[in-house]
């Protein structure tokens, strides 16, 4: 049950994601960032409404544009900023971008940059939690792009048969780099594919930070009942940016007035109007976490600028760990 | 001491293990209820159960991601594809996941995972035969292991399943019946570590696989002749033994390199380098590399014999590189 307080962090979540995300933006454009972002403007809703609900214990497996995810889990925005300036951080020292890195301590497992190859992975995690009999779930994000390769079929059956504590989340933004998901399946909801695999399958609106909570919450209570089962949700969302900086926003694959039209579906207006209406956040204190995020993420920009570069004679560490026990 | 069979010590490695650490468990196609395809993992599913004998369908990337990602969260997984030849299918699973987790981690994570898969030529055809190590050899984050003996088989895979790396174990398919005797208490063989199977001064073979009881029969066969070939089983063909490759090459002052796999990029050509590199001014004779030509492995049993390095290879090329003979060097060998 989500409280006052509640509202007033997921919203803050999100606004922090999408200043992160801006900021990264226009550093990029000035040459000073050297990571080739993939913004997640317009799908903050998704990583924020399904991880607030999550224990530090539940693990994550982000997709390339759930940014999101990597700050309510636990990542400091300034430790994520200084790994997009591929800076040292515990996280990754400079050895992967910030789009797929991991800490496992906050229960985020490095996905990998192939579209869809993460997916096997995060079954291994809920098959792990399973096989040791704790109660955490998995939470394995993933976009429209990748329910066409055979590691989202192959991993979502094995998860279904295995009967594994594991929510898939799409966040289906209808784009694939350039290809409109509507040229790559004809189905209309990827949710309709959880049929071919014997689970629930919901469809939610993806700019809808209440309806995604509340889908994720659900399908938590699935993951962990007798016997336990998957859920494969779809979130329906929009990427107001290019597939990466590349990209021009309005590339040929698509229109100025589809974007526009979703812009006017922004996530956290959506969020914020609601709020306002019910009386939950004035306009004073909607001004200051427009402030505070603001100068939460110039000091991550001034943190990143400031950490050195991780040590050269360091690159061949972590290939391979230690051999203690023979 | 006990008698038994190649495919029997992998098992009982496995079993073994699954007593000692309750983290271990198997998971692949067909490795539970029906037993395995060669029968390596029998007996275990009525004895752990299909909990810890992960039945999976016929997914093989998912079930060595999976794998891999449960090895992240501290199990340690030993998982089958049932041949070699399907290991392509799970590549990106090792090549972009096992293999970098805890790179991409800086260290935070570890990959304690195994995957076996059988290979080499047996008779079966195109897409059930082949020899394809050295594509696993490239990739850093992994070891690669190739028992010859059940001894070794039986050490070598405890060692596996205790590493905190994910090791790819391949088992050629004619060494499964291979009988050796065993202890009967718990030991391991350290990876890393290549196993002198035959001393000799006159030239050194390096091999590894069913390769190795081929060398060792030609060297049976040239001793009559009296030449010793110093036989190298190279049992972890990553992380590579080198300091015993080249001593015994500075011993007998030349190498000769026997692989199933096909010749062109195959992992004797890794060994050349080192060789020619650290015991250049040690060689009387070129290296030579005795491989399967670089063809698609046939069905036809005639076919096959033409092309598989065997006995006869292996004495012919040590008898030229020895001085004793002039041997016309066919099919790539």
């Amino acid at each position: 049950m989500l409280h006052k307080d509640d509202l007033i962090k997921m919203y803050r979540w999100m606004v922090l994601t999408r200043t992160f995300e801006l900021t990264m933006n226009d550093l990029y454009q000035h040459g000073r960032v050297p990571e080739l972002q993939h913004c997640s403007v317009g799908q903050e809703a998704i990583g924020v409404g399904a991880c607030y609900g999550l224990r530090p214990e539940d693990v994550v497996m982000p997709s390339l544009r759930t940014r999101a995810a990597f700050l309510v889990k636990g990542v400091p925005s300034k430790i994520l900023m200084a790994a997009a300036f591929a800076k040292e951080t515990k996280l990754c020292g400079g050895k992967n971008t910030s789009h797929h890195l991991g800490d496992l301590s906050l229960g985020i497992i490095a996905g990998t940059g192939i579209v869809g190859g993460s997916i096997p992975l995060a079954v291994g995690a809920a098959l792990a939690c399973k096989l040791k009999k704790t109660d955490q779930i998995t939470v394995c994000f993933f976009g429209d792009g990748a329910t066409n390769t055979g590691n989202f079929h192959e991993s979502v059956n094995l998860a279904a048969v295995l009967s594994l504590p594991i929510v898939f989340v799409c966040e289906n933004n209808q784009y694939a780099m350039g290809t409109s998901a509507k040229r790559s399946m004809l189905v209309d909801n990827i949710a309709d594919r959880a049929a071919s695999y014997g689970i629930p399958g919901v469809m939610v609106n993806g700019n809808d930070i209440i309806a995604v909570y509340d889908a994720v919450q659900n399908a938590i209570q699935k993951a962990k009942g007798v016997p336990p089962q998957p859920t494969l949700i779809e979130c329906k969302t929009y990427r107001w940016y290019g597939h990466s900086q590349r990209d021009p926003v309005d590339g040929r694959y698509r229109t100025k007035e589809e974007i526009e039209t979703w812009k006017l579906r922004c996530p956290i207006k959506h969020f914020r109007e609601y709020l306002k209406r019910a009386g939950i956040l004035s306009e004073e204190a909607i001004r200051e976490t427009d402030n505070e995020t603001r100068l939460e993420i110039e000091e991550a920009v001034r943190f990143a600028e400031e950490t050195p570069y991780p040590e050269p004679g360091r690159v061949l560490d972590d290939n391979y760990a230690p051999v203690l026990e023979v | 001491m006990r008698e038994i069979t190649l495919a029997r010590a992998l098992g009982e490695a496995i079993r073994e293990e699954m007593i000692r650490d309750d983290t271990v468990f198997i998971i692949g196609v067909e490795v539970g209820l029906y037993g395995g395809c060669f029968r390596v993992t029998e007996g275990l599913f009525d004895e752990f159960g299909a909990e810890r004998v992960i039945d999976t369908p016929i997914s093989e990337s998912a079930l060595v991601g999976a794998a891999a990602g449960a090895a992240v969260m501290g199990m340690k997984p030993v998982a089958e594809v049932m041949y070699q030849d399907f290991a392509t299918l799970v590549m990106d699973q090792i090549l972009n996941g096992a293999a970098k987790l805890r790179y991409v981690h800086a260290g935070q994570a570890t990959v304690p995972m195994v995957l076996r898969a059988p290979f080499g030529a047996s008779g079966a055809g195109a897409h059930h035969s082949q020899s394809i190590e050295a594509m696993f050899c490239h990739i850093p984050g992994v070891k690669v292991v190739i028992p010859s003996t059940p001894y070794d088989a039986k050490g070598l895979l405890k060692s596996a399943i205790r590493d905190p790396n994910p090791v790819l174990f391949f088992e050629h398919k004619l060494t499964y019946g291979i009988k050796d005797e065993i202890p009967d208490e718990d030991y391991t063989v350290s990876l890393g570590k290549a196993d002198i199977k035959l001393q000799g001064k006159d030239l050194t073979i390096v091999t590894w696989g069913l390769m190795v009881h081929k060398a060792l029969n030609a060297a049976a066969e040239l001793a009559k002749k009296g030449i010793e070939l110093e036989v190298i089983d190279l049992r972890t063909l990553v992380p590579l033994d080198t300091a015993t490759i080249v001593s015994s090459v500075k011993k007998t002052s030349r190498l000769m390199i026997v692989h199933e796999a096909c010749k062109t990029g195959g992992y004797g050509s890794e060994i050349t380098d080192i060789v020619t590199r650290e015991a250049f001014g040690y060689l009387d004779s070129p290296v030579h590399r005795v491989a399967t030509p670089d063809t698609t492995i046939p069905f036809s049993r005639p076919l096959l014999e033409a092309i598989i390095p065997d006995e006869k290879d292996i004495v012919a090329v040590a008898l030229s590189m020895t001085g004793n003979r002039i041997t016309e060097v066919e099919n790539g060998i």
